[in-house]
């Protein structure tokens, strides 16, 4: 039976392949695209039911996609070696089942998984840009919750796991120069870890306490800097954390003006803020609400210039946004996610003019990544 | 981690006083995670039943109105996910299927009926899709995710055989000063 309906299919192409050719049209064949070299102002946006969408924020184009696994909240880009890293948790059954947790290697011109290294089945559960990142040049950190604290190291050209450091009361993976990164503590400090050659822990540092988790926290989200991190807290202000060969903590200055104060304006969202080091532009996402209103979706975007910490321009939002991310070159494209399905509307970060609005970027991009 | 040690995390109970009333923020981390595994309803939101009060038959004794299938209820101040009340379970027990995560976050609430403020843990129901019904995501004494016994943007099906998050209960540990 399969071979009569194989010749008959046979049979039937042929032709047709006779009939175009007689008509003078080559028959078009399909085929697969590989993806270009990522540019500055590409971005990944990832939320529910589909993420690791890759755009071009240049031309509004979708490039292609990741492939993620259900809990999967961030990535990593490895321009250098021309991976991308998903730290993914699949389940054997769906949903229950035995669990398996990978980082799992993507070539970034044919978006395919080529490699998968088994990590502990500890990876955090939390939506949050910082569960990866890479530490120094080869390796990749991390972030495990059980909710016991610690980060698993991987090398990625030995492709294999280094090992497990523990970091009780302190997350994320934020990296520094020298294989080293920074975390967030809930005593109000942050904590600095150094890696040897091998990606074994080999230094450990904690700052002052610097804000209280009481009064004032941090947003767990933090911004890089050439030479550290920037945090700002649920009230508005903004630390710069600069890591030498010991930690710096600056002396906090406010985004908000006595008046701003007075209005009820509040810095709140699920990625609220976003700093591009190279102009030194501060963006923030606000909104008018009451205390622990941190995670509110705003309604204007404040953009400071962060060295004169004074406010540029005030962006009014047609329709409230919580999500926004800034592209790190020195001719910066703001980013903003708006709607349901969600538009990403493209922004020239240093005037506050929209360039272009890029429709159904995911069903809701909750956060976007720049590369 | 069992139940007691996660509550040391919470040893400085914070001093929010708990507001029974708050518009519902939208598009936050938890929500997105928990929507992103299956849920299409974002937006839904608190399913607005009819305005129920009810007498909730709540094994601690204490007394209480307001209903356990609205946002609003009082124990549910600081609670993000979806109602396990409106998915076959009630505000203490799991739906058929699922598993009670004996790993929890925590918010102190203003019980109205009595004035008094008491400690309630928010413990997920896991194993199964997520049920997608009466999303509620409150702030009130929320904490970012480093401090992760005040945190709502985690997932908390620690200590059960999966990590799948289907819905949240919300129980009462005790009574307990609004100062902490």
């Amino acid at each position: 039976m399969k071979t009569l309906l194989t010749g008959a299919g046979l049979a039937l192409l042929g032709s047709l392949w006779t009939t175009a050719y007689a008509a003078g049209l080559e028959p078009e064949l399909g085929g697969v695209s590989t993806m270009p070299k990522p540019g500055p102002h590409w971005f990944m946006t990832i939320g529910f039911m589909g993420g690791g969408n890759l755009f071009n924020a240049d031309t509004g184009e979708m490039q292609g996609k990741i492939n993620v696994s259900d809990f999967t909240s961030a990535v990593a880009f490895d321009q250098k070696r021309g991976m991308v890293y998903v730290p993914a948790t699949y389940y054997s059954r769906g949903s229950y089942g035995e669990r398996t947790d990978l980082l799992v290697f993507n070539d970034l011109e044919n978006l395919a998984a080529v490699a998968e290294v088994k990590v502990p089945n500890k990876l955090a559960v939390v939506f949050h840009r910082a569960v990866i990142n890479p530490i120094g040049d080869k390796f990749i950190g991390l972030y495990n919750m059980t909710p016991a604290m610690s980060v698993s190291i991987v090398d990625v050209e030995k492709k294999s796991f280094v090992g497990e450091i523990s970091t009780a009361g302190c997350g994320f993976v934020y990296p520094l120069t020298k294989r080293r990164f920074m975390q967030i503590c809930g005593d109000g400090t942050v904590q600095v870890i150094a890696l040897g050659r091998d990606g074994a822990e080999t230094d450990r540092q904690r700052s002052k306490a610097f804000f209280d988790i009481d009064v004032d926290p941090v947003f767990d989200l933090a911004l890089p800097k050439p030479d550290g991190w920037l945090l700002v807290t649920f009230g508005g202000k903004v630390f710069e954390v600069t890591v030498t060969d010991e930690i710096e903590i600056s002396e906090p200055w406010s985004i908000l003006t006595e008046e701003d104060a007075e209005e009820g304006w509040r810095v709140g969202g699920d990625q609220p803020f976003a700093y591009n080091a190279a102009t030194g532009i501060l963006f923030t996402v606000m909104h008018q609400g009451e205390a622990d209103t941190h995670e509110e979706p705003g309604t204007e975007v404040w953009a400071f210039d962060f060295e004169n910490q004074r406010r540029g321009y005030r962006l009014a939002l047609e329709e409230p946004s919580g999500v926004i991310e800034v592209s790190r070159d020195a001719d910066p494209l703001l980013y903003i996610s708006v709607g349901f399905p969600s538009s990403i509307q493209v922004h020239k970060a240093t005037t506050g003019r929209r360039l272009l609005t890029i429709p159904e970027t995911g069903i809701t991009a909750n956060h976007i990544q720049a590369l | 981690m069992g139940m007691l040690e996660s509550l040391q995390f919470g040893r400085r109970l914070d001093a929010q006083v708990a507001r029974t009333t708050r518009r519902l923020a939208k598009r936050v981390s938890r929500r997105g995670f928990i929507g992103r595994l299956g849920t299409v309803l974002v937006g839904a939101g608190a399913l607005p039943l009819l305005p129920v009060t009810r007498e909730a038959a709540a094994a601690t004794g204490i007394s209480e109105m307001g209903d356990p299938q609205s946002c609003d209820y009082w124990r549910y101040c600081a609670l993000g996910g979806n109602l396990c009340s409106c998915c076959g379970g009630s505000h203490t027990q799991c739906p058929p299927g699922a598993e009670l995560s004996p790993v929890t976050w925590v918010g102190t609430c203003r019980n109205p009926a009595d004035g008094k403020h008491y400690l309630i843990s928010y413990n997920d129901c896991c194993g199964k899709e997520p049920c997608g019904r009466c999303f509620c995501h409150r702030t009130e004494g929320d904490k970012p995710i480093y401090y992760p016994s005040k945190s709502n943007n985690i997932l908390w099906c620690f200590g059960t055989e999966s990590h799948s998050y289907h819905c949240t209960v919300a129980l009462v540990q005790g009574e307990t000063s609004a100062a902490g």
